[in-house]
C-alpha cells in the first residue's frame, strides 16, 4: 500500500513551534467569527452528550445491544425489526436468506489489496436504512483481539443473554472518530442541477437534502460491527438514509481506520443492579485509577463487574458504495383551476402546473406571473396508495423565480397521529423545525412509486403515469 | 508548566471551560490550516462550519491529545475535517499552474504503520537545515503556496522553488535509506 507524501505529514501531530504561524493565519483574507465557532461548538457538544449518554469512563453495559455478534439473520432482525417494510418496495433485488434485500442493491470494492469485501445487502425499517458489509482479510488472520480463553471469562451463553442466540462471545467494538462518508461528487453535481432551496448550500430531491458535509459525522455513520467466526470476519453496518440526514445520490464513499475492542481481562466483583452507590464504588476504586469496568449481565439478574481494555485494531480501507434504488418517477399535469387553488397570492396567475413523483415526495412546478408572495398550500394535498392508503405532504423546500415557482415536499401518513415532520417557513434549512421539539427523529416515508394511484388536490382527482 | 499543556490536561479531564478557552486560543490558527488546504474551495461560512467540527472532534477525543502536542493535534484534526468536506463542495480546488509540480505529491511504499512513517518523517524532518526545514513543513505540513512561503521568509519564489525541490529529493533519499520504496 502507497501513502502519499502530503497524506504522512497530515498525520503528524507535531506542534512545529519554530514556524510563525502568524504569517499563515494572516495569509487567511477573511475574518472568521469565533463566537459563533464556540456556540456551535458548545451546543452541538451539549446535544453530543446527551444523545452519547455517560462518557467514556462511565460504565459500558454489555448487554444484548451492543454486545452483538455472529449470526447475521439474527442480529439484522434483532436489531433493525421487520424487515418487510417500505424498503422492500424501493430497493430492487429480492430478500436474500440472511434477512436482506440481496446483493445486487449494494456493490462496494475496496483499494486495500489484503481486503476482501463484499456486500450483504440493505436493511431497514420505516425509519433507517442500513447497508451491510462483510470484510476477510485474505490470508485469513482474525480482526480483533478477544481471546476469551486466555483470560478465563465465563462461557459464551453465560456471558451474554438475550433474545437472541449469540454464537459468538465478543466484546465491545466500536469505529474510531476518522470514519466518514460522503455522496460522490458527480452525483452532487448531477442533483444540483435541479432547482435549490437557493444559495446552493443543499439541494432537495423530492424532499431530501443533498449531502450537506455538515451531516457528515452525525448522520452517516457506522452503527454496529459484528465479528464472527472467532474474529475473522467484520460485518459492519453503515446507516445511510434516514429522515434527517442527507442522501441523496446513490454512491457514498466509506473510509476507515481502525477499531477499538473493549476486551474484558479481569473480573472485578458483582453487583445486584448498577446504583450511584455502586457507581461512586467503582469510580473510585477503578475509574479514577485509570481503570475502564464494564457490567456484564450475569445469569443472577445482576451484573458481573469486569476490567476491560481498549485494544486497537488498524483497519485501514476505504469503500465506494452504491445504492441502487428504484427511481422511477410519475408525472401528471395539473389543471390551471386546480393549480390556482393549490398556490396561494399568485392572483389566478398559475399556469402549466405538474406534478412529478419519487420515493420520497412529491414536487410541484408551475408557471407564475411575477408574484413574490406565492406559496402551496400543501395542506389540500392527499397522494393515495394502489391498497387505499392516504399520506399528506409536508413542504420541505422551494424555489421562486420571478415566473416559476418550484415547490418540493416529503410524505406523511395521514393514519400516524404520532408521525412528526419538518415544517419550515422560509423554506431555508436553519428554519426548520419540528413539530415536536421533543421527538428527535423522524420517520422516513418512501413509497414505491409503482404504489401511488393518484393525488388529490382540493378534491381534484389526479391520476400519474409512469415516467419513461 | 507551559501554558498548552496546561489546556491539554484540563481539556483531557473534559473541562468545558478549557474548550472555550482552547477555541479562543486556537480557531484561527484551526482556521487557517483549513484555508490553506482547501486552496481556495471554501467560504467563509465553510471554513467556519469546519473549524468547529475540528474542536467537536477534540473535545470527543480529548483522551487521545498528547499534552505536549495540542496544536499539533488541533492542526491534524482540522485537515482531516477538510479534506472530508471538500468533495461535497461544488466550488473546484483551484491549482495554481506555477504551483503545479509533478513531484510534489510522490507516494511512499508503506510496508510498516503509517504511524511509524509519521514517526520517521518527523525525526527526518529534524535533521533537514534551516531555512529547508520550514519551508517543507510549511509547503507539506500547512499547504502554504511557494509564493507566500517566500514572502514570509524575505525570499524570491525561485530560491524556494529550487530549495524545496532540493529537500524534497533529499526528504526522498533518506526515507529509502530507511528502507521506504517510493
Amino acid at each position: 500500500m502507497k501513502t502519499e507524501i502530503y497524506e504522512a505529514f497530515d498525520d503528524i501531530k507535531e506542534n512545529f513551534d519554530s514556524i510563525d504561524d502568524q504569517s499563515i493565519i494572516d495569509e487567511m483574507d477573511m475574518e472568521i467569527d469565533i463566537e459563533k465557532i464556540k456556540d456551535g461548538v458548545m451546543a452541538a457538544k451539549t446535544k453530543g452528550r446527551k444523545k452519547m449518554g455517560k462518557g467514556k469512563k462511565t460504565a459500558v453495559i454489555l448487554a444484548a445491544a451492543v454486545l452483538s455478534a455472529g449470526i447475521i439473520g439474527t442480529t439484522v432482525f434483532a436489531a433493525f425489526g421487520g424487515l418487510d417494510s417500505a424498503f422492500g418496495n424501493i430497493f430492487s433485488g429480492d430478500m436474500n436468506a440472511a434477512g436482506l434485500y440481496s446483493g445486487g442493491n449494494v456493490s462496494v470494492n475496496t483499494d486495500d489489496e489484503n481486503l476482501e469485501v463484499k456486500p450483504l445487502g440493505i436493511a431497514g425499517d420505516d425509519e433507517t436504512v442500513y447497508a451491510a458489509i462483510e470484510l476477510t482479510h485474505k490470508d485469513g488472520s482474525a480482526f480483533t483481539h478477544s481471546d476469551l480463553s486466555t483470560v478465563g471469562l465465563p462461557t459464551k451463553t453465560e456471558f451474554v443473554h438475550s433474545d437472541n442466540d449469540y454464537e459468538s462471545p465478543v466484546s465491545y467494538i466500536e469505529c474510531d472518530d476518522e470514519f466518514s462518508v460522503y455522496v460522490d461528487k458527480n452525483l452532487w453535481q448531477q442533483f444540483n442541477a435541479k432547482p435549490s432551496s437557493g444559495g446552493g448550500a443543499y439541494s432537495l430531491i423530492g424532499g431530501w437534502e443533498m449531502l450537506d458535509a455538515n451531516n457528515v459525522y452525525e448522520e452517516h455513520y457506522l452503527t454496529k460491527v459484528d465479528v464472527d467466526d472467532n474474529g475473522k470476519k467484520l460485518i459492519m453496518y453503515i446507516k445511510v438514509l434516514n429522515k434527517t440526514n442527507t442522501l441523496k445520490g446513490n454512491m457514498l464513499y466509506v473510509s476507515f481506520k481502525s477499531l477499538s475492542e473493549y476486551v474484558p481481562v479481569k473480573y472485578l466483583g458483582s453487583c445486584e443492579e448498577i446504583t450511584d452507590e455502586v457507581y461512586d464504588q467503582v469510580k473510585n476504586q477503578y475509574y479514577d485509577n485509570d481503570i475502564d469496568v464494564s457490567y456484564i449481565k450475569n445469569d443472577k439478574n445482576g451484573y458481573d463487574i469486569w476490567q476491560i481494555e481498549n485494544k486497537k485494531t488498524d483497519v485501514n480501507f476505504s469503500l465506494s458504495l452504491k445504492l441502487n434504488y428504484k427511481s422511477d418517477v410519475k408525472t401528471a399535469s395539473i389543471d390551471d383551476e386546480t393549480a390556482n387553488s393549490l398556490f396561494k397570492n399568485a392572483g389566478g396567475n398559475i399556469s402549466r402546473a405538474s406534478i412529478s413523483t419519487t420515493a420520497f415526495g412529491i414536487s410541484i412546478r408551475a408557471s407564475k406571473n411575477g408574484e413574490t408572495d406565492v406559496y402551496a398550500d400543501t395542506s389540500n394535498i392527499t397522494v393515495v396508495t394502489k391498497d387505499g392508503k392516504e399520506y399528506g405532504v409536508a413542504p420541505v423546500a422551494d424555489e421562486i423565480s420571478n415566473d416559476n415557482i418550484y415547490v418540493s415536499t416529503e410524505y406523511f401518513p395521514k393514519d400516524d397521529i404520532n408521525y412528526h415532520y419538518l415544517i419550515h417557513s422560509n423554506m431555508n434549512e436553519s428554519d426548520l423545525e419540528t413539530v415536536d421539539e421533543n421527538f428527535d427523529h423522524y420517520k422516513v416515508n418512501m413509497i414505491d412509486i409503482n404504489r401511488i394511484e393518484k393525488v388529490i388536490i382540493g378534491g381534484k382527482e389526479i391520476y400519474l403515469t409512469l415516467e419513461k | 508548566m507551559d501554558e498548552n499543556i496546561r489546556l491539554a490536561e484540563r481539556l483531557i479531564r473534559k473541562e468545558e471551560k478549557a474548550l472555550e478557552e482552547t477555541i479562543d486560543k486556537f480557531a484561527k490558527y484551526a482556521a487557517a490550516v483549513i484555508y490553506h488546504v482547501s486552496k481556495g474551495a471554501m467560504t467563509k461560512e465553510d471554513i467556519e462550519e469546519v473549524t468547529m467540527d475540528t474542536f467537536i472532534t477534540l473535545w470527543n477525543n480529548a483522551e487521545k491529545i498528547q499534552k505536549d502536542k495540542l496544536k499539533g493535534y488541533i492542526a491534524c484534526i482540522a485537515k482531516t475535517r477538510a479534506k472530508n468536506k471538500l468533495p461535497t463542495l461544488k466550488k473546484a480546488v483551484m491549482i495554481d499552474i506555477d504551483e503545479l509540480d509533478p513531484e510534489d505529491s510522490f507516494s511512499i511504499s508503506a510496508e510498516t504503520e503509517k504511524k511509524e512513517l509519521c514517526r520517521e518523517l518527523t525525526k527526518i524532518i529534524d535533521t533537514i537545515d534551516e531555512p529547508d526545514r520550514e519551508i517543507i513543513i510549511r509547503h507539506y505540513f500547512y499547504y502554504q503556496k511557494i509564493n507566500s512561503i517566500a514572502q514570509a521568509l524575505g525570499m524570491r519564489s525561485e530560491n524556494v522553488k529550487v530549495r524545496l525541490h532540493r529537500t524534497r529529493n533529499k526528504l526522498k533519499k533518506l526515507l529509502t535509506e530507511r528502507g521506504y520504496s517510493l
